[in-house]
């Protein structure tokens, strides 16, 4: 791995404090990535301290996004105080669900460790063991090489090469109480990332351009999800899609043939099943504004359809329209819930 | 445009609404134009048809024609819905199987152009026959109001009309902030006040809860729900009344100037009343009905709509109890609206987002079942949750999916 983000000390530094807030009974569970039979990682609720030598916080490939794991066992403060070791954009992703009612926080510390990106699932089905290197973007899924947001998450972070354990927030401190250890001084310091993240920025700045000029507009839009083959995999794997049933699944807006046939009556014909542009555009005006950019939908559309980076661009555009940001303060409301006189003056007339 | 399926029995009606409607577009071309619509069988034009004349001409139509669908384009629904709807089930059609096009707000009063406006105004007529045709009766049911009343505030305004009410053997709850009832009157040492102090703390209809505000207070008048919650936070049990008296009194602030009293404003917002000059209460009338608010059933004594004598404040605390006594009646049947919200058990995710844009606090959340669900008798049908429920789990009973689509088609037609 590059010297830009070294090998992890604090990848075992992490997993020792986990025991130890086991073993003292500061927390009843530890959610954490373990390696499971065939090579592959998989999400494991750990409540013996033991099974911890199996753990992989930051495993290569990212496969379930780490909040949906998260989501399937905090739903009430029930079950009592979890440990849930997670990647930036998954504890972000776990704030942003808080806030849609779908995880209470109240009983889980969330920790994040410096996250060097993920490899791309083909090349993680061919190589288990294949590394993602941060200053490589070669070796990262496209959202991962664009993003900026890879460190200082969470209510704990460990950062950098000696991994110093900062608290971010007044529930991470009380836990290092609990346990007896001294968090370290101040914010955690991201000026050695700022060459890193300029340069990502940077990508991120030109991919957008030529989405743009490659997909802008209606005709745009029609040519780029025209390969499509509506398996729905991207919402599926969208760790903030939480509907129970999608707005595209349901009964009662299935269009009757007579309007089909209307449809088709206007340009000679219409593809069948339809909606294939209403699913990806109502997608993004559900889930931008909620969007943390994680990639999953990129990484698992099997028509390599770029839909998390059309996402990711449209949720920057959404998201700077409300001055939000998914997944930041936890108590922060909705944008779309949040009524103000005074806003959003360049729409009017 | 053309739907499919069985098109009910349509009859469409255009009001000239004397020379607002009749003189800003061609009334004869927009029924023209509904008359070769699907299923419309009926379709004509009409002076005034919320006259008496237009009312006998409309039920008579609908009895000779057998109608199943009545459109009526006219003015905004505000104005005359429920005049035509009690009509319709005067001539036995559900009063729901009537749908009203606005063509006088929406057009005539804003599009210039005589042929625009025609145009317009066929469209949005087309819309309405289109959606009509999925429209699904409605059942009207009602609840018996409550003549139970609630005051706020025990001075002097507050006490005399507990008085009033509950010697007319209604049963007051009064609420107060302070632990002693009297409020300023007594506190200045007013013989008068005193008095009326004794009386009212010796009368068996008022239940007086000092130390209390209202923490809730969801319903409408006839049917109101409050609850009682301690300055420490501790909830009382619910109590439903019919009305609610607001008397709190007011300030006066070094400066010399009067506020209402702490914690008004949001009392007011709990009700839904609209506070102006200085954050006291607006009011229906100034001169005419000085203690209504707009909310009905929600009534205003004393220093609590600006400030007052005592002589005053008795007045219209007798105004306001007056008030109450001829509205509230005992045993009277207070309609609910038939068209409210209702969520889908299986859809709902347990967001709570309806609860943030419910202003009626008409849903609620259980949290054992981590569903939404709605009150009904407290549902206004504002449809607000429909439209922001993220899941789409909610439906506004006379605001289908199919019938906005029909409708939205039919506009586009």
């Amino acid at each position: 791995m590059s010297p830009i983000m070294p090998a992890f000390p604090a990848h075992s530094g992490v997993l020792e404090l986990a025991g130890a807030a086991l073993a003292a009974g500061a927390v009843r569970g530890v959610l954490v990535p373990m390696r499971a039979p065939g090579g592959s990682r998989a999400w494991s609720l750990v409540t013996d301290p033991a099974m911890l030598d199996r753990a992989d916080p930051l495993p290569p490939a990212m496969t379930v996004h780490g909040s949906r794991a998260l989501a399937s066992f905090a739903r009430s403060p029930e079950g009592g105080t979890l440990l849930a070791i997670l990647r930036p954009c998954e504890a972000r992703a776990a704030v942003e669900l808080a806030r849609l009612g779908q995880i209470d926080l109240a009983n889980v510390i969330l920790m994040t460790m410096d996250c060097p990106g993920s490899v791309p699932l083909d090349t993680h089905r061919a190589d288990r063991e294949a590394a993602p290197d941060p200053a490589d973007p070669s070796t990262l899924r496209s959202l991962c090489a664009q993003c900026q947001a890879f460190a200082g998450e969470g209510d704990l972070c460990a950062t950098g090469p000696s991994g110093s354990l900062h608290a971010l927030t007044a529930g991470g401190r009380a836990f290092l109480e609990k346990l007896g250890i001294e968090p370290a001084d101040g914010p955690p310091p991201m000026e050695r990332y700022a060459v890193l993240a300029a340069e990502r920025g940077r990508r991120a700045a030109e991919d957008r351009i030529l989405l743009r000029s490659e997909y802008g507009g209606l005709a745009g839009l029609v040519r780029l999800f025209s390969g499509c083959i509506g398996c729905r995999t991207c919402r599926t794997v969208c760790p903030i899609c939480y509907c129970r049933l999608c707005f595209i699944d349901m009964k009662d807006r299935r269009t009757p043939a007579e309007e089909l046939l209307a449809r088709s009556g206007r340009n000679g014909a219409v593809r069948l099943p339809p909606d294939t542009l209403l699913f990806h555009v109502g997608r993004m005006a559900h889930m931008s504004l909620s969007c943390v950019s994680c990639g999953l939908c990129e990484d698992a559309c099997p028509a390599d359809i770029p839909v998390g980076r059309m996402m990711s661009m449209v949720s920057e555009g959404t998201t700077g329209l409300f001055g939000y940001r998914a997944g930041s303060a936890p108590g922060e409301p909705l944008p779309l819930n949040t009524f103000l006189k005074d806003e959003l003056h360049e729409f009017e007339d | 445009m053309t739907m499919a399926g069985n098109c009910p029995r349509t009859g469409v009606f255009v009001c000239g609404c004397g020379p607002n409607i009749a003189g800003q577009l061609d009334i004869e071309s927009v029924a023209a134009a509904a008359a070769g619509l699907d299923g419309v069988v009926l379709a004509e034009t009409w002076g005034l048809l919320c006259s008496p004349d237009g009312k006998r001409h409309l039920a008579d139509r609908i009895r000779e024609s057998g109608l199943e669908r009545v459109v009526i384009a006219a003015c905004s629904p505000r104005d005359h819905e429920k005049t035509f709807q009690d009509v319709c089930a005067g001539a036995g059609l559900n009063p729901f199987m009537m749908e009203m096009a606005n063509i006088r707000e929406h057009v005539a009063w804003v599009t210039r152009d005589r042929t625009e406006a025609t145009a317009k105004a066929v469209r949005i007529v087309t819309g309405a026959v289109l959606r009509s045709a999925a429209l699904r009766p409605l059942e009207q049911t009602g609840i018996v109001a409550e003549p139970a009343v609630a005051v706020v505030g025990a001075g002097i305004a507050g006490m005399a009309a507990a008085l009033i009410l509950a010697e007319e053997g209604r049963r007051v709850t009064v609420l107060d902030r302070s632990t002693e009832a009297g409020g300023a009157a007594v506190l200045a040492g007013n013989p008068l006040a005193v008095e009326l102090r004794d009386r009212f703390l010796a009368e068996p209809g008022i239940t007086f809860l000092p130390g209390t505000e209202p923490a809730e207070v969801p319903g409408f008048f006839g049917n109101f729900l409050l609850r009682p919650r301690s300055a420490t936070g501790e909830l009382f049990p619910i109590v439903r009344v019919g009305a609610i008296l607001l008397a709190t009194g007011c300030v006066r602030d070094a400066e010399g100037s009067c506020h209402p009293a702490e914690g008004f404003a949001v009392l007011a917002e709990m009700l839904r009343v609209e506070t102006g000059d200085g954050g006291f209460p607006s009011r229906r009338h100034a001169f005419l009905d000085p203690v209504s608010t707009p909310v009905s059933g929600v009534l205003v004594a004393g220093g609590a709509g600006g400030p007052c004598s005592i002589g005053s404040a008795v007045m219209s605390a007798g105004a306001a109890a007056g008030t109450i006594l001829s509205t509230l009646v005992a045993g009277r049947e207070m309609e609910t609206e038939p068209r409210t919200s209702v969520i889908s058990e299986i859809l709902c995710a347990g967001c709570r987002t309806c609860m943030t844009v419910c202003a009626y606090a008409a849903v609620s959340y259980d949290a054992e079942r981590g569903i939404c669900t709605v009150n009904a008798v407290l549902c206004k049908g504002c449809g607000n949750c429909a439209a922001a429920c993220p899941s789409g789990a909610i439906r506004a009973k006379h605001y289908m999916p199919d019938q906005i689509r029909r409708q939205v088609a039919g506009v586009l037609a």
